[in-house]
């Protein structure tokens, strides 16, 4: 077979890309038989309508032997057949008897939807010679010359001078006076605003391609200037500063006002008419001249006009002149003009438009309604004859032509399928619909997205084939079947499965696919009949090998049956999901539970097919989290506690959304949150389909091919686990573990250094329950140094940083029953992996609680695992300042201490505390007033005393050079306060007894010579110069001393 | 959890706490009580001290055998080693769990895994109970919350995935701990064997499944993914003995005469 040959019989002769410029032979030879045709009389659509068939029509509205005026409109949506139609009436009036047309007293014109253009439209007229008059026939001609030769940009700039020129000269004062019309002129001349509606996909673009390029766009008043020709700040702005006086003040009533401008767009639109004449150079008038003068020669000539027109939309600039002229009755003041019988395709749109001009001047309306050729049968018999003319031999079909084409003796081809195939009839003889068949065809056209005979003609029959027969030409590089709508098979199993057979290129799968899903039963199940003969999905398997899809055999064995059945097709319904929803539900009956799990299917779908973004991804991140952290009461897939990752982390990580990405997904997403990462895969698209068939079965598993789904679905778990777990754990594989634990700990122990908390030491245990108490500050305790001061209101300030440590201590170290959501439940928090925070805390006991140097260099920001080192850092920075300050504040303490003391030995401080009760008793004796606290608190053993004060002295002393960590240790028991208060009662001590002095010595001169005085003044003065010798150094300072 | 049948399988001594408790008393022998107030950290309630309690009892020798008592003591009565990894101690439950033919625990495996995909009718544990109650006569104590427990064991010795309220029946981390542990001991690595040497030998592996006719769905699962995660390749030779695996529609593999266990399962 020359299957070359049969696409250039399709292209050029059968199924033409205009189909009304298909031969006459073709066109009777695939011409399919209108019924159902809605036929009204007049031009209203008040009362019912006629059913008739495309003869009926004929016999009662074409033929006209009484001679009564007809203007017939065509009526239907684009596509719909009209046109054919029309070419059928036509033909048929054309070949009628002598009685019905008769060529020497009737005029037959046809004009034909040629490119859809005025520019057509107006070359038609001027060779079926329907223009008489010379001039007009001169204008015409030279308009159709110059649209066809002239310089584009020559052309567009005509059009919008055109447009001007109508504006400046609109005196209608509706709505715009005609000063204002003037202004309009001028800004539409600015060369800003010029070029702006000169520009590619502008108004004037627009036109011009209406007037000359072909376009099956209706043209209406709304079509060419539009609110974008505009609505543009910059040009509107440079208008206003820039442009001539008239211009500029237009330009400032457009500015940001949306009404002003839409007002002048619906102004300006209604001049397209005249704008298009304007380019004729022919004037409204001249034009019903044209027709007029037509109808008066025929007249004279003792003719009558039988006029087609297929498709009115060319006639723009003169289509209301034409109605006017077509419309008016012969007979009575217009006895001198001929008869017509006028038939005019227009499109539904175009009627609704122009329904004033037509409604009291048309006839009758013949409506094409989808119910004349959407049915099944039409379709394929429709098919069928197409094929049937693609794969005869030409000259047959001419010759049938030649011989009165009757359908009775249409020519059938010899083509032979590859294997028994589906057929239809023509004129009782079976014709194939090889390589369609009847389920192939209806579910194109169901999924066309303008459902109509001509889109079907095109997008399925024609496309399909021309790749069909590419591909038998070439046997390489198939694309057949072709699947625009992406319609899937049903069986989702053995798509899938199908998508991961490795034998197959890509390509070639979704070959396989297209042709299970719109030639077969939606699934891959392979069937041997009783004669041998296998089915795939209900397709011959040798059709998958005619094009080039031989080693395709199914999916999983194949099964033997002992019937004889039709091996066309097998619908094996016991084979789909019976959670598939047939296409016959209609939409209006679904609930949302069904409507959304189709909508996810076609969703996940278009993703993974069309790698279109996924709309619906918030769902199935959710559907992901349940899968992988488990729902708040219910565990997931992956036992996160047995991997010795606590719930409490794996919770904590995985419970926000933004952690799940799916690529291409809709939202947004910030990638450094990104834990779970679904790849777009056949893998991933099947995970999908999984979750979203789970869900649509209320989260349980009990749907058809729920095995198969959960195979794929922990299939693609188990593939990414280990990152998963990664991701989450922050952990990479055989890296040592993120010592999280430790950090939050040793958190919680500096804490409460800082703050003066006791911990009790005793054992590792006994660490840990202190640590797993809430610390707070004792407000009792003073500390001496404003660092340290600052350190206790840094950790306020950090208060629940401190407090997530903490949280972080309880919660992770806790074991956790089922789903790892019940972590952060504190009332189940009771059963601890004890032995894991007994080597924590072991090891940190070890390391003096000073891991500063295992801490991550750069721990990333905002990470529940690394946070608590970021703090940890910042916290042993501080501690350092701190214990600087406080080792200074010691030798600072020292030093004072030791100008009353001498040095710090526990001798010393024993003499100087009895040398103070000493000059106690003096003031005792003298009465002086001294301070009772002091005095009580002084009146003890001094050894003991000078024990107590030296044992803070060596304590602080110990770790003079010793870490800052061991330092926070030490000095936490606040040894260096006990020195300051002692220092302080030195000071105080001194002072006083200073005073006294002085006091003494004033008294002493002032009474003088008394009898005995002298010796008590005298020994008064050698006890107080006794305790001065010892703080001679002394340098009374009340600064110091406040 | 272990006990022989009839055994309530009690929920609170998970995987989890039975580790955590028997590295306690590896890291130091201890008495009932200490561990009592290590655990709770000192807490004194009813309810931990069962949890503690119904852990102890799986931990110790009349199920696991993880621990046993000496003069008061609880001491380790294992080596230590099998407490290091989560993979040793789970090959470890393993062995305890389904050599004990008698446990509730194993019988009630048993069964699930023969209802392949019938299971998915059943819609939650408590329906598993329930159909299992009143179809084996061993088991007619079976209950709800017998079945919440014995689900976080299964899951973590890989008998399934868990899914709301219903196990996905598929061995692949059972099989995986068996073929990376004890096939070298028969076979070679990375050569195709035999599938019914095969099955004879990781039968006696995994008594829990009967692979006497048509593999069962968590076996073919299990053997499925470790197919797809190419750690085995499953063909099927012509003119060799098949061994079937549960049919799935759509499956590319639904039998297979050789099995080559990849050497990389072992690392």
């Amino acid at each position: 077979m020359n299957w070359s040959q049969y696409r250039t019989i399709m292209e050029r002769n059968a199924i033409k890309t205009d189909d009304m410029a298909t031969e006459d032979a073709y066109f009777m030879a695939t011409h399919m038989p209108f019924s159902h045709l809605e036929v009204f009389q007049g031009g209203r659509t008040s009362s019912a309508p006629t059913l008739m068939n495309e003869n009926e029509v004929f016999e009662n509205i074409i033929s006209n032997p009484n001679d009564e005026h007809r203007m017939v409109i065509v009526r239907g949506n684009n596509g719909t057949g009209k046109s054919h139609l029309i070419r059928f009436l036509k033909a048929k009036f054309e070949n009628s008897p002598s009685t019905i047309y008769n060529p020497a007293t009737e005029q037959l014109i046809f004009l034909r939807r040629l490119n859809n253009s005025v520019r057509g439209a107006f070359a038609q007229l001027i060779e079926q010679n329907v223009i008489i008059d010379s001039n007009v026939r001169n204008k015409i001609e030279k308009f159709v010359l110059s649209s066809d030769s002239k310089d584009e940009t020559a052309f567009k700039t005509d059009i919008l001078f055109s447009y001007i020129a109508a504006v400046s000269s609109d005196q209608s004062d509706n709505p715009y006076k005609p000063v204002i019309c003037r202004d309009i002129a001028s800004f539409m001349s600015d060369s800003r605003v010029r070029e702006h509606l000169l520009r590619e996909g502008g108004a004037i673009s627009r036109c011009y391609n209406v007037i000359t390029a072909p376009s099956n766009q209706v043209l209406n008043e709304t079509t060419i200037f539009s609110e974008d020709d505009f609505n543009v700040s910059k040009i509107l702005r440079e208008v206003y500063r820039r442009g001539d006086p008239q211009a500029s003040d237009f330009a400032s009533t457009l500015k940001d006002d949306d009404y002003e401008i839409t007002r002048l767009v619906n102004y300006l639109n209604r001049f397209t008419r005249e704008v298009v004449q304007r380019c004729a150079d022919i004037s409204s008038e001249s034009t019903k001249t044209v027709f007029t003068e037509l109808r008066r020669d025929l007249k004279k000539q003792g003719k009558n006009l039988t006029l087609f027109i297929e498709d009115f939309t060319g006639f723009t600039g003169i289509d209301s002149e034409l109605i006017t002229v077509l419309s008016t009755e012969h007979g009575g003041n217009y006895s001198d003009l001929c008869r017509v019988t006028a038939v005019i395709g227009i499109t539904n749109a175009y009627y609704d438009q122009f329904r004033d001009n037509f409604t009291d001047r048309v006839t009758h309306q013949i409506n094409v309604t989808d119910s004349a050729f959407g049915t099944k049968e039409f379709l394929i018999h429709m098919t069928g004859r197409y094929l049937n003319a693609i794969y005869c031999n030409p000259d047959s079909i001419r010759h049938w032509y030649k011989e009165g084409a009757d359908i009775s003796s249409l020519p059938i081809s010899q083509f032979k399928p590859p294997c028994d195939w589906e057929t239809t009839t023509i004129a009782d003889k079976n014709v194939t619909l090889y390589p369609f068949n009847s389920q192939a065809l209806l579910t194109l056209y169901d999924n066309l997205t303008v459902q109509s005979p001509r889109m079907f003609l095109l997008e399925v029959i024609r496309a399909q084939l021309k790749e069909y027969f590419d591909g038998k030409t070439y046997n390489e590089g198939w694309d057949f079947p072709l699947n625009p709508a992406n319609i899937q098979m049903s069986r989702g199993p053995h798509s899938s499965a199908v998508d991961r057979m490795e034998i197959f290129s890509t390509t070639d799968k979704s070959r396989i696919k297209s042709v299970l899903a719109l030639w077969g039963n939606g699934s891959a199940s392979a069937i041997q009949n009783a004669d041998g003969i296998i089915t795939i999905g209900g397709v011959n398997k040798v059709f998958f090998e005619d094009i080039g899809l031989g080693l395709f055999n199914g999916i999983g064995e194949v099964n033997v049956n002992s019937s004889k059945d039709d091996v066309h097709i097998q619908i094996d319904n016991s084979q789909t999901s019976s959670e598939f929803i047939p296409e016959s539900i209609p939409k209006s009956s679904m609930t949302s539970q069904m409507k959304n799990y189709l909508r996810n299917k076609d969703d996940i779908t278009n993703w993974f097919t069309n790698n279109e973004s996924l709309l619906y991804d918030s769902d199935y991140r959710t559907w992901l989290k349940s899968l992988i952290k488990g729902e708040n009461n219910q565990s997931g897939a992956i036992n996160w506690q047995d991997m010795g990752i606590p719930a409490y982390i794996a919770e904590e990580r995985l419970s926000g959304l933004v952690g799940y990405y799916i690529e291409d997904q809709k939202s947004s997403v910030n990638k450094d949150k990104i834990i779970v990462y679904m790849d777009r895969s056949a893998e991933s698209r099947d995970a999908l389909f999984a979750l979203n068939e789970w869900n649509y079965a209320e989260k349980s598993w009990d749907f058809d091919g729920a095995v198969y789904y959960q195979q794929r679905l922990i299939t693609w778990l188990e593939r990414r686990k280990d990152t998963i777990i990664e991701k989450v754990s922050a952990i990479k594989k055989g890296d040592p573990p993120i010592q999280t634990l430790e950090w939050c700990l040793t958190l919680q122990y500096l804490k409460a250094c800082i703050l003066g908390q006791k911990i009790d030491t005793h054992s590792p245990l006994t660490i840990i329950t202190s640590l797993f108490s809430d610390v707070k500050e004792d407000n009792s305790i003073k500390r001496d140094t404003r660092e340290w001061n600052d350190l206790i209101q840094f950790i306020k300030n950090k208060g629940n940083e401190f407090d997530s440590a903490l949280s972080f201590i309880r919660c992770s170290s806790a074991t956790t029953m089922g789903a790892v959501h019940f972590s952060t439940d504190t009332r189940t928090k009771s059963f601890y992996r004890v032995n894991e925070l007994m080597s924590a805390v072991e090891r940190l006991v070890s390391l003096q609680w000073d891991i500063e140097n295992e801490l991550p260099n750069d721990p990333p920001s905002n990470h529940m695992l690394f946070n608590h080192a970021s703090l940890l850092k910042t916290l042993y920075a501080n501690i350092k300042k701190v214990m600087k300050a406080e080792v200074g504040e010691i030798s600072r303490v020292f030093l004072k201490l030791t100008d009353y003391i001498g040095e710090l030995t526990q001798e010393n401080i024993s003499d100087t505390i009895y040398e103070i009760q000493k000059l106690y008793n003096v003031y005792s004796l003298n009465g002086v007033m001294g301070s009772n606290e002091l005095l009580i608190k002084y009146d003890h053993s001094p050894r003991d005393q000078a024990k107590e004060i030296m044992k803070h002295i060596d304590t602080l002393s110990a770790v003079a050079s010793a870490s800052p960590v061991d330092q926070l240790i030490v000095y936490s028991e606040n040894s260096l306060h006990e020195l300051e208060v002692f220092l302080r009662d030195l000071q105080s001590i001194a002072l006083k007894a200073e005073q006294e002095e002085e006091k003494a010595n004033k008294n002493i001169a002032k009474i003088g010579n008394i009898p005995g005085l002298d010796d008590l003044s005298r020994a008064a003065s050698t006890a107080l110069e006794s305790l001065s010798s010892q703080l001679e150094a002394m340098e009374v300072n009340c600064d110091v001393i406040n | 959890m272990f006990k022989k049948n009839p055994d309530g399988m009690r929920m609170e001594p998970t995987p989890e706490r039975v580790l955590s408790l028997c590295r306690l008393i590896a890291q130091k022998s201890m008495t009932r009580e200490d561990v009592r107030k290590s655990m709770s950290l000192n807490r004194n309630e009813d309810t931990l001290i069962n949890q503690i309690n119904y852990t102890l009892d799986v931990a110790l020798d009349n199920e696991l055998s993880i621990l046993t008592t000496k003069d008061d003591k609880l001491i380790l009565s294992i080596d230590p080693n099998i407490l290091s990894s989560i993979p040793t101690f789970r090959k470890y439950v393993a062995v305890k769990a389904f050599s004990n033919q008698k446990s509730t625990f194993y019988m009630f495996t048993k069964w699930l895994i023969s209802q392949n995909d019938r299971i998915f009718d059943m819609k939650t544990w408590e329906g598993i109970a329930n159909t299992c109650g009143a179809e084996v006569p061993e088991l007619k104590k079976m209950n709800e919350n017998a079945v919440l427990g014995w689900r976080f064991w299964a899951a973590f010795l890989g008998i399934g995935y868990l899914s709301g309220t219903m196990i996905i029946p598929n061995m692949k981390l059972r099989i995986h701990d068996v073929l990376s542990s004890s096939f070298a001991e028969q076979f070679k690595y990375n050569e195709a064997i035999g599938a019914y040497d095969f099955i004879a030998w990781i039968s006696s592996k995994l008594p829990e499944v009967d692979m006497t006719d048509t593999l069962p769905l968590a076996l073919s699962s299990g053997l499925r993914t470790l197919h797809e995660l190419d750690l085995i390749k499953l063909e099927t030779w012509q003119d060799s003995n098949k061994i079937n695996l549960f049919y799935v529609d759509g499956d590319l593999i639904n039998d297979f005469s050789h099995i080559t266990v990849k050497e990389a399962i072992a690392k």
